[in-house]
Parts: C-alpha cells; structure tokens; sequence
C-alpha cells in the first residue's frame, strides 16, 4: 500500500482494543439499568443540573438511558462500534458541559450518572473520569485496526 | 475472523454517520416501546411545577393515588378543611394543618409510623408537605403526596361519599 493510500489514524492492538471497548461499553450498559427501571427518578437527576425545560426533560430522562444502552452493546459486540463511539463521545461531551455548568454554579448534587438516587457528588473527579472515557471513545473512534465481532 | 488479523481497514466518515444514525434509531424505537407498554408511563411533558417545588416527599398522581387505595396499599390522609369541601374519600382520616395535634391524637391509634401514608388535599401540594413534614418529625417514614384534587381523583376513577360537615 502506497503512502498516498494509506488510510490515516491511529493502528491498535486488538488485545488494546477490546479492553477499550469492554471498559467503555461496559460503564454505559452498567449506567443505563437504574435510569430505564425508574425515569422518573433520573428525569429527578436531570432537573438537578437546572440546564432543561419541560418540553424536554421527560424526553431525555426516557431516551437518553437506552441510547447508553444500545450504543454500549454495540460497542462491546463491535456492531458499529465506530458509530458508537461517536454517539458515545457526544454524550460525553454533553455531560462534561453539564458538569461544568453545575461546577461553576456551585451546585452541591449528585451526578445521576450510574444510579437514579445517591452516587457520586457532580466535581473534578467526576470531569476527570468522563475525560479518561472521552479519550477512550476517540481512540476508539479514529482506530483503523481490523473490525472484530463475536 | 483470524484471517483479517493486521489487515488495516478503511472507514470512510459517511458510514461512521450511518452507523451512528442506525443506533440513534435503534434507541428511539426501543425507548418508544418500552414507553407504551410499561405502565405507568412518564408524561412526555413534564409538570415543572412538581420539580421546582422540591417539596422532599414522592408524589403520586391521582390514577397512583386511585391504584394504591384500589389495592388497599396506604393509608389515606386528608388534609383539607371539611368546611369547604362536600365531598371526602371513603375511609380517609383526617389531619389539618391549622388542627394538626388535635387530629392526630384521633388517629393516632390507627396509624403506625412503618404504615405508607398518601396525602391529599385541594390540590396545593404546598400545604399538603406541610403537614407531611410534621408527620414526618412524628416518625411516620413513608409518605406520599397526591397532585391535584378531588376532581382530578374522581376523573381517575376514585369514589367519593358525602361528606360530614361541622
């Protein structure tokens, strides 16, 4: 293959890229059980970031919970994976902003982002993770390794 | 699959947004159905009011409130003042705010603090979480409010009887 037709991008290992893989589709599953059991709870979580109206809220509560459910299936069995890590970059994205915005308005609230009630108080730690997985998702996004399916 | 292995792919960016456009609808259509055939369903829009008033106690609507009493599963408080209301919910005791300790010495025998108590008043959940709250310092643990009145319970179904007046 000559340079000029070379795709460009990152090349992984295949071991590298399952484990990447598992650790970002695993924490969306993971994430997405306690909202689909109770959205009227996470539509709670949401409402807690005071970033929503209520033309959307109950939307999103709904939506948002099986979107990190799919796409982490999706991602783990590499059924358009690299789709999914795009989805799952922009919800990354999306929640960082969120976090941010709750950070700058010192809002003392709990994240929602693996359970409806409780969890982790929205702070640095909580951007600092959701940074680590937006690298991961980008990775993941730009690797140009074999696609590998189950 | 082993034979693929250090063969480097192309993916051209178009079927990347294709990828994503198939999951975004995947969710959708399994956000739709879980929707429509899991009881009870989240209005699609959202009663602001019940948010902001942050009021510390789970509110039920009044089709839950009609369930939970169907189902004999609370205890039903009604905190409104009988003056103005002719009509009441069969078998609710009754403690107001403006009477509170004189009620619940009434009652008291019929309520333990582990019973799941629903309040429901005119409709002002203000003043319904007001008595909540001092149900709340007296022990009683769950506790649940009712949106709306005794028109909203009566068009989910609920019975009402007349009411003694005083």
């Amino acid at each position: 293959m000559s340079d000029a037709t070379a795709p460009r991008g990152l090349i992984m290992p295949d071991w590298l890229e399952l484990l990447l893989r598992f650790l970002v589709g695993g924490t969306f599953i993971y994430a997405a059980f306690d909202k689909i059991a109770d959205p009227a709870a996470f539509a709670q979580a949401i409402h807690h970031y005071r970033m929503v109206g209520g033309a959307f809220l109950h939307p999103m509560a709904l939506y948002m919970p099986w979107l990190e459910l799919v796409t982490g299936f999706a991602m783990i069995l590499g059924v358009a994976r690299r789709g999914a890590a795009l989805l799952i970059g922009l919800m990354l994205v999306i929640f960082m902003a969120a976090i941010i915005s709750a950070m700058a308005r010192d809002l003392d609230i709990s994240c929602g982002c693996f359970h409806t009630e409780g969890g982790h108080t929205v702070g640095l730690s909580l951007l600092l993770r959701d940074i680590g997985m937006l690298t991961g998702s980008v990775v993941l996004l730009i690797n140009r390794g074999v696609r590998r399916t189950f | 699959m082993s034979s693929n292995v250090g063969q480097v792919k192309s993916y051209p960016p178009k079927s990347v947004l294709r990828e994503a456009a198939t999951l975004l609808l995947v969710a959708l259509l399994l956000t739709t159905l879980a929707w429509a055939l899991r009881p009870p369903r989240l209005p699609l829009r959202a009663d602001m009011a019940l948010y902001e008033l942050d009021l510390g106690f789970p509110v039920a609507t009044p089709g839950e409130a009609v369930a939970n009493y169907d189902g004999n599963t609370h205890l039903f408080i009604d905190t409104r003042a009988f003056t103005r209301e002719g009509r009441r919910i069969p078998g609710a005791f009754r403690i107001r705010q403006d009477q509170f300790e004189e009620d619940l010495l009434e009652v008291f025998d019929f309520m333990a603090p582990e019973d799941p108590l629903l309040l429901f008043g005119n409709g002002n959940l203000i003043l319904i979480a007001a008595v909540a709250s001092r149900l709340e310092e007296r022990g009683y643990q769950d506790i649940t409010l009712m949106s709306g009145g005794l028109d909203q319970w009566t068009a989910a179904g609920g019975e009402t009887a007349e009411a003694d007046h005083e």
